[in-house]
């Protein structure tokens, strides 16, 4: 399952897959590209033949599924020159690396109906190379593996291909795998992943955790609970978040001594678990209750704070017992913020600020949507 | 996440300083909102206004939209004032109910303590 992309129902098909840059849309778009790189390396022909020589014929299909219609191409080992393939797709399009939002998108779109109206190679060439600077990593390294039998400059998808292999998103990083297994199966940087001891969080003798933390008049909320809405996300992104039915809750008292109450019990509760060096993930005041927690003495791991309200003279991480530097997400003159007379932004070499592009919505940032759309995951990293 | 309901609400509360008492009124209607930024807007807002919120706050408990928002906003605003409801409620049947009001006594007993080696 993916992190960033949302399970399609009904994908875009046929060109229009390619009218928009999205997370929706970038799976049929990867796909269709994935299809035509079948078709060019002769993958179809081949799967057939040796389900025949295996007697089992029947059970394959070369052809792919009628309701989600690929332009059909001949096989081809031929390399075009990459820089040619380039221009005529400027001359066509438009298209250059610095061609963004809607231009892009038209651009995009353009050259995905020519193929469709006209399935050559030299069109599917175009729409490969055009996809090689896809705002979007999934669709790059789709395209880098369909382009690879077709293109002169084999360097460049090789060079795609492995970005894709340290991907935080398992879709992105196993595609990526795949496809530079297929074409240079000695690559180092293959070896690199299979020497990786697999699932090591799993085999540490002291097992991490990242836990969440609600906010002010928030423990009854449900977003943060086991089996709640971003608790479930993340746990999505990192199988240790707690999710036992002692989890931790606060008063959520809207002052300082409750915040401080808050965090002596914080520290108890870890200490109580045996949990010390855990990561903490705290959505408004709770991010603050961390922040004290560690300074009553909790010794944790990565610090995430979400839509903090900043009051540097009360609440500031100590910097000695956690990991550096700690991750701040927020959104754009958070309201509920502004109402409680607290900074926006933190300015400190060790808190690393990331701001979404979405305004005034102190929610936003406990939102498997929003962490979705904006790849917060990827920035942090969990 | 409205936000033309968000600024309505610090209006409100600028107008309600200022003494209009139907603003007050304002402020406390956005405790029973459904939008659940305006009733933590609102509540920091009654909160901070302190014992000047607690006619407001006892009217509301007279008719109330949003019961556990409501006595844990209590719980911080005027716990004194409320202590025998918090006690009533904390022992309600409703188990949201009942965990608002035992959060709102943690949180009013915390308040007026500097916290363990703060």
């Amino acid at each position: 399952m993916s992190q960033f992309y949302p399970t399609v129902t009904k994908p875009l098909r046929g060109a229009r897959a390619f009218s928009e840059v999205s997370e929706t849309a970038s799976q049929p778009q990867a796909a269709i590209l994935l299809m035509l790189g079948r078709q060019l390396r002769g993958d179809d022909q081949a799967l057939v033949a040796r389900a025949k020589a295996a007697r089992s014929g029947r059970a394959v299909s070369a052809t792919g599924d009628e309701s989600f219609p690929v332009p059909q191409l001949k096989a081809s080992r031929q390399p075009l020159a990459s820089r040619e393939v380039r221009g005529r797709a400027a001359k066509a399009f438009g298209f250059s690396r610095r061609l963004e939002g809607a231009a892009l998108q038209r651009a995009f779109r353009s050259s995905a109906d020519r193929l469709y109206k006209a399935p050559t190679i030299d069109h599917a060439a175009e729409l490969m190379e055009m996809c090689l600077t896809h705002p979007r990593d999934l669709v790059r390294i789709a395209a880098a593996h369909a382009y690879l039998p077709i293109t002169d400059d084999t360097a460049r998808c090789v060079k795609i291909l492995v970005a894709g292999l340290r991907s935080p998103d398992r879709l992105e990083a196993e595609l990526a795998a795949t496809a530079l297994a297929r074409v240079q199966p000695e690559h180092p940087a293959l070896k690199r992943l299979a020497r990786r001891p697999p699932a090591r969080r799993r085999v540490r003798r002291t097992p991490e955790t990242l836990l969440l933390v609600h906010g002010t008049w928030a423990s009854d909320a449900e977003w943060y609970q086991p089996g709640g809405s971003f608790q479930t996300f993340v746990k999505g992104l990192r199988a240790d978040t707690y999710g036992a039915a002692d989890f931790f809750r606060w008063s959520g008292g809207y002052s300082d001594g409750a915040r401080n109450q808050g965090a002596a019990d914080l520290k108890a509760w870890v200490e109580a678990r045996g949990e010390s060096g855990l990561d903490l993930m705290g959505h408004s005041h709770g991010a603050n209750v961390i922040m004290q927690a560690t300074k009553f003495g909790l010794t944790a791991g990565k610090l995430i704070l979400l839509s903090c309200p900043v009051h540097v003279n009360k609440y500031m991480p100590d910097f000695a017992r956690v990991k550096k530097p700690v991750v701040s997400v927020r959104v754009k003159l958070d309201l509920v913020i502004l109402a409680d007379f607290g900074g926006q932004k933190f300015k400190h070499p060790d808190i690393k600020e990331i701001v979404l592009p979405i305004w005034f919505d102190h929610g936003a940032t406990h939102e498997p949507a929003v962490w979705q759309q904006h790849n917060v995951a990827a920035k942090i990293p969990l | 996440m409205s936000v033309g309901g968000s600024a309505a609400l610090f209006a409100a509360a600028a107008a309600w300083k200022l003494g209009l008492p139907g603003a007050g009124r304002r402020l406390v209607a956005g405790l029973g909102s459904d939008d659940e930024q305006e009733r933590l807007i609102a509540g920091m807002l009654l909160v901070r206004a302190g014992e000047r919120a607690v006619p407001l706050l006892r009217g509301a408990l007279e008719h109330p939209r949003h019961l556990p928002h409501l006595l844990r906003v209590i719980g911080d605003a005027a716990p004194k004032a409320f202590a025998a409801e918090l006690e009533r409620y904390a022992a309600s049947d409703d188990p949201a109910v009942r965990r608002a009001a035992q959060d709102a006594l943690r949180a009013a007993a915390a308040a007026g303590t500097p916290g363990p080696t703060a």
